[in-house]
Formats: C-alpha cells, sequence, structure tokens
C-alpha cells in the first residue's frame, strides 16, 4: 500500500522532527532531515504492509539521515542546543529538566529512550528500526535510564 | 504520572519549523547535499567525538593555535585549528574556506586506544585524516567518493549493483564496501592495503 505524502506529512512531520533532533542536537538539521524523508518517501515507489510500517519505514529512514547529516563538515549547527532549549515552552521547570538530561545522554541511548517512551515502540519493534539485536536495545535503555535516574532522582520512576 | 506520560509532555515542545515541501523546484532551490563518514571498524583504535560544539561556544573559548593542511572533498585547504585538549581528549577548532567564501568552523575530539588499552588524546592532523575520505550525494542524485586527492562518480557503480570498489590513494590500495537499501546508501566501511577477496573489488580509474 502506499498513502498520500502529504496525508503523511500532516501525521508524523513533528515525529520525524523529534527524532531526527535526538540525533542532530539542532533544529536546522533536523528540519533539513525531515524535509529529505518525506522526499525520499515521495519519489520512491515502494510499497507497504500498513500504516504503521510506513511510519517506522520513515522514522527510520530519517534516523539514517540525521546520522549522516552529524557526520558531515558542513552541518548547519548554527543554534547551540543550551540556546534553542530556551525558545520552547515547556509546561513545567520539571519538563525542562527530563529534556535536558535526555539530550545529555549519548546520542545511541537518546535515540533508544526516544523510540521507546515517545513512540512507544517495543523493543523488538526498535531492534528492527535500528538494525541491531533486541539484547543490545535493551542493554540501551537499561543504561539510559539509569543515567536519567541519576540525574532527576526522584522525577524518574524505575520501570525496568 | 508515569516515566512515559512525563516524556510525551516534555517532547512534546519539539515541532518542525517549516512547512515540507516535495516539489522538484523547491528542493533544487535548496542546494543541499549529504555527505556520509565510512563505519567505523571493529577494533578500531580511536574514540572519535566529533561536532560536540558549536561555533559560538568554540569562539569564545581560546586556545593554542596552529595550522594544518587537511583534505576536504578531494581538495587539500589550509584549516586554523585551535587547540583545547585535555590530559586524555584531543579536542580542536577547525576553521576552514567554506564553499561560499565564508570560513566553516567544527569542533573535533578524539581519544587514542592502544592494544593494551592506554588512552593518549589525538592529534589535530590526525583527526583532519578522519575527514579525507568521505561519500557525498548531490542534490541531483549523483554519488561522488573523494578519498585524499582522489575524486569519483560512483553513481552507476552503485546503480549497477557493484558496491564494492576499490582505487589508489595516498600511498595505499583501499577497498570501499557499500551497503544499500533501496538503492540508498546505508553504510560503508574503508579498508586498507588488504581484503579476503581483492579481485572482487572494482578498481576505479
Amino acid at each position: 500500500m502506499r498513502m498520500e505524502t502529504q496525508l503523511l506529512v500532516e501525521r508524523y512531520r513533528d515525529n520525524l522532527f523529534a527524532v531526527a533532533f535526538h540525533v542532530c542536537e539542532n533544529a536546522a538539521d533536523a528540519d533539513d532531515v525531515v524535509q529529505d524523508t518525506f522526499l525520499c518517501y515521495h519519489t520512491s515507489t515502494r510499497e507497504f504492509d500498513s500504516e504503521e510500517h510506513i511510519k517506522a519505514w520513515l522514522i527510520r529512514a530519517a534516523i539514517h539521515r540525521a546520522v549522516n547529516v552529524t557526520r558531515s563538515w558542513w552541518r548547519r549547527r548554527s543554534v547551540p542546543l543550551e540556546e534553542y532549549v530556551q525558545t520552547l515552552a515547556f509546561p513545567s521547570d520539571r519538563d525542562q529538566a527530563l529534556f535536558q538530561a535526555v539530550m545529555g545522554l549519548p546520542e545511541k541511548y537518546r535515540v533508544v529512550i526516544h523510540l521507546f517512551y515517545y513512540e512507544d515502540y517495543s523493543v523488538r519493534e526498535i531492534a528492527e528500526i535500528l538494525h541491531t539485536t533486541q539484547s543490545n536495545v535493551k542493554v540501551r535503555l537499561s543504561r539510559a535510564r539509569g543515567m536519567l535516574k541519576t540525574i532527576l532522582k526522584e522525577d524518574w520512576s524505575d520501570d525496568e | 504520572m508515569t516515566n512515559k506520560e512525563r516524556y510525551r509532555r516534555a517532547f512534546s515542545t519539539l515541532h518542525a519549523s517549516y512547512p515540507v515541501s516535495w516539489e522538484e523546484k523547491t528542493m533544487e532551490k535548496t542546494n543541499r547535499h549529504f555527505k556520509m563518514r565510512p563505519a567505523l571498524a571493529a577494533g578500531l583504535a580511536a574514540v572519535l567525538l566529533v561536532g560536540c560544539a558549536g561555533a559560538a561556544y568554540a569562539a569564545n573559548v581560546g586556545g593554542i593555535q596552529q595550522t594544518v593542511r587537511m583534505w576536504l572533498g578531494g581538495q587539500s585547504v589550509e584549516a586554523q585549528v585551535e587547540d583545547h585538549s585535555t590530559q586524555d581528549v584531543g579536542a580542536y577548532t577547525f576553521t576552514v574556506p567554506g564553499p561560499d567564501g565564508q570560513s566553516v568552523t567544527r569542533s573535533v575530539g578524539g581519544t587514542a586506544i592502544a592494544p593494551d588499552g592506554a588512552r593518549r588524546p589525538m592529534s589535530a592532523q590526525e583527526l583532519a585524516e578522519d575527514f579525507a575520505t568521505e561519500v557525498v550525494e548531490t542534490e541531483d542524485g549523483a554519488v561522488w567518493l573523494y578519498d585524499h586527492d582522489k575524486s569519483y562518480d560512483i553513481t552507476a557503480h552503485l546503480a549497477d549493483g557493484q558496491t564494492r570498489l576499490t582505487l589508489e590513494a595516498d600511498g595505499h590500495t583501499v577497498y570501499y564496501d557499500f551497503a544499500l537499501e533501496d538503492g540508498e546508501i546505508l553504510s560503508y566501511t574503508r579498508l586498507l592495503d588488504s581484503v579476503d577477496a581483492p579481485e572482487a573489488y572494482l578498481p576505479l580509474t
């Protein structure tokens, strides 16, 4: 099956931006990744099993592109993360603390944490998206949770 | 509130900044291109930390100045380098002439790890060497491979499914293995001087 690109943009634009931001730590680069990922979908002829299949493909494509952007010499890292955070309207200081704690994690932990807690993917689904093993995902999740618990203390529950 | 609810609330503040367009004319105007670094081979004796700090931050720190000649996109360029290294990590801010005439600044760091586990900060020249090889996908869909002073358009080879390529550069025979998915490069590895089946690699001339 295929879906209209415009419909996918309306539904998943912010999802792709968020996951790309977790890799790039930069809104300009994340916007470029979103743009290019949807263009890639639009110009491909690939068939999918379901909308969830398309979403997982888009997220995986966005992660790959974001990683490429961060490895490029010419990346557009124009605004430091700290400055960008100040432009965001967090519901509370605790939300901002959580945001900054997650963005302070190593990249490979940030992405796994985001796919689990924000996108609600299972360990198996995350392993498929990242082309890695379920045990690797479990290790990254465990270490990331431990780091967040150390930083956030009572604001982060033990939920393993 | 659960961790999941808390997480979603915190990150629901993130929104894409500008409208997405897939019209061909719009894409032509963006003049964007993507570059890829080779996948780090298992056991590589180095830890590379690329782009750890923004240009504005680096400019305020100051550090020992030096000049390094390096290869970028098949071109030899002279980079002004500020040294912010610590005892364990080599950390440098490189400034090079950009393609549009304006200088571009990047912060790069790395630690070299010996087989016995001993660590030392990487030098600016060692880190500059990491940028001597690059694969670039241009906005018109062409794929270029840069390795020191060599540059090749490998678009047709990849389209034909030829994912193993070899060339001579910097005094070495270099072997490239590309991993493709749906015709798109996912990653690639770069090996020097010897591989198991060199006859499987197409020489680039």
